[in-house]
């Protein structure tokens, strides 16, 4: 019974007494307190500064990185750019001098390995991630396009241009963490594939392809978005970096 | 008449008083609220900053820290190559400019020219330095997608001639597909195991891409797949087949 009445006696705590009754803090009370909230606030500031020095590291050498990764990205812009203008120039010069025969030849051998900007019809396929992207699987990614790259050459298609970046035998369709890459290049979505050829026959035989099951089954599971209509002219850039450093021509 | 109206008043003054003092009391926070209103903007403040963190992280924030080296140092490798292509087109370019034997040189780099774009399109064969991969499939449970990932795979590292069992020349409109049951069908030739890839280009980058961590070899020696990798480094590696062009019937040049 005691300890009963002890615990409703003391049920109210001081401090909610009228300030009347409440007894002043003592000066050792006090002292605690400071003593208290000063050592909870040091071990949270060491803590803090910590992790920030933790981090910061590692944040400033992966920000090095990147800051590289994009230098390099616009270096090769230009050096592309630079490059394009250059065949044009080599090649105007070239023809001047050579004869038609050589010209012609050479002509078609750009054209034939995509270093010439076609034009014709066609069709053209919007791809975008699904609306909730924060689910992983609703993201569209390197092996879905290179599927559908490969779709749309197994139906026909006679060039076929990723986000404007023309498809060639050294073109590799790959991912960089959430990017993907065309050429070393990364991609912004949504994704615009456009395909050269017959637009009738390539929509028909596409979607007899893989490639069109597997964008319907992503379509249908995950919400990822994409669409093909086709296009009367369309307008593919050429890959203005066909070269070769290890490969020579002949059988040995 | 004014003693009636007096009450009514007071009570107007009573009820306007209370958001009055409300505001005053805005305008001086106590001590106490100041201290809340500081904590909540450090909460809100360290929130935001969070956020924004999380947000800068960009297309590579799922990248590993050996991630990005390695994708760096194939931009640093195609930022070399790019340079030396340069620069060769701007001798060439001088040299055209020059007038001395200009029609020879122009002829000779038209021939050059034309070497070189065979060999990427395919229409001649080719040798030079590179890998030969054989993958062996006993159970036939590798897949035409896997095939395509290791092409992809194979041109990223740098790739520049690919030919599979000494037959079929894989180019740019080059495409894999399920044949009937486990048949892999390229370019409409069916790709009888193993598996044997050609492949020209610096040997190195070759390997080290299908070796790379959930490549072409992971993928092969997967207990889905159950097959084995071989790579050989040839002295020459060798490409007789070719391809004919896909015919422009569409496509014009712009």
């Amino acid at each position: 019974m005691d300890l009963l009445r002890l615990v409703t006696a003391g049920a109210l705590e001081a401090e909610y007494l009228p300030p009347a009754q409440q007894t002043p803090p003592t000066r050792r009370s006090r002292a605690l307190l400071v003593i208290t909230v000063g050592i909870a606030v040091a071990l949270l500031t060491i803590a803090a500064v910590q992790t920030q020095r933790g981090a910061t590291a590692a944040e400033a050498e992966r920000s090095d990185l990147l800051a590289r990764i994009s230098k390099y990205q616009q270096q090769q812009e230009s050096l592309r750019t630079q490059l394009q203008d250059l065949q044009r120039e080599v090649r105007d010069m070239r023809s001047a001098v050579v004869g038609e025969a050589t010209s012609k030849e050479l002509a078609a051998a750009e054209l034939a390995a995509g270093g010439r900007a076609v034009q014709g019809p066609g069709i053209v396929v919007h791809a975008e991630d699904a609306l909730d992207a924060s689910r992983l699987d609703g993201r569209i990614i390197d092996q879905d396009l290179s599927q559908l790259v490969n779709g749309l050459f197994e139906s026909g298609a006679e060039a076929v241009s990723v986000n404007d970046h023309r498809i060639t035998s050294t073109t590799a369709i790959r991912g960089a963490g959430s990017a993907i890459t065309v050429d070393y290049r990364s991609l912004t979505h949504p994704y615009r594939i456009e395909a050269v050829g017959d637009p009738n026959g390539l929509q028909q035989r596409f979607v007899e392809t893989e490639a069109a099951s597997w964008w319907e089954y992503l379509r249908l599971n995950y919400g990822v978005r994409y669409s093909i209509s086709p296009a009367t002219d369309l307008h593919l850039g050429a890959d203005p970096t066909l070269n070769v450093s290890f490969a020579r021509p002949g059988a040995s | 008449m004014p003693e009636n109206e007096s009450p009514p008043s007071q009570e107007v003054v009573a009820t306007q008083g209370a958001p009055r003092r409300s505001f005053i009391d805005l305008l001086r926070p106590s001590r106490r609220q100041l201290a809340v209103a500081l904590a909540l903007f450090l909460v809100a403040f360290a929130t935001v900053t969070q956020m924004r963190n999380t947000q800068e992280d960009d297309a590579y924030s799922t990248l590993r820290r050996t991630d990005l080296v390695q994708m760096l140092d194939t931009l640093d490798s195609q930022s070399t190559r790019l340079e030396s292509e340069v620069r060769d087109l701007e001798t060439t370019r001088d040299q055209l400019r020059s007038g001395a034997d200009a029609q020879k040189f122009a002829a000779e780099q038209a021939r050059k020219r034309i070497e070189v774009l065979g060999i990427l399109a395919g229409t001649i064969p080719a040798h030079g330095k590179g890998v030969r991969i054989t993958i062996l499939d006993p159970q036939e449970k590798y897949t035409p997608v896997l095939l395509l990932d290791a092409l992809e795979e194979l041109r990223d590292a740098g790739a520049e001639v690919i030919e599979i069992n000494d037959k079929i020349r894989m180019v740019g409109s080059s495409w894999v597909a399920a044949g009937e049951g486990n048949e892999i069908v390229a370019d409409g030739q069916i790709v009888t195991r193993p598996i044997v890839l050609d492949v020209i280009g610096e040997p190195h980058s070759l390997e080290q891409g299908a070796r790379f961590r959930g490549g072409l070899v992971s993928e092969a020696e997967s207990p889905t797949v159950g097959g084995s990798v071989l790579i050989t480094r040839p002295s020459s590696v060798t490409v007789t087949s070719t391809t004919t062009p896909v015919e422009f019937v569409h496509a014009r040049p712009a």
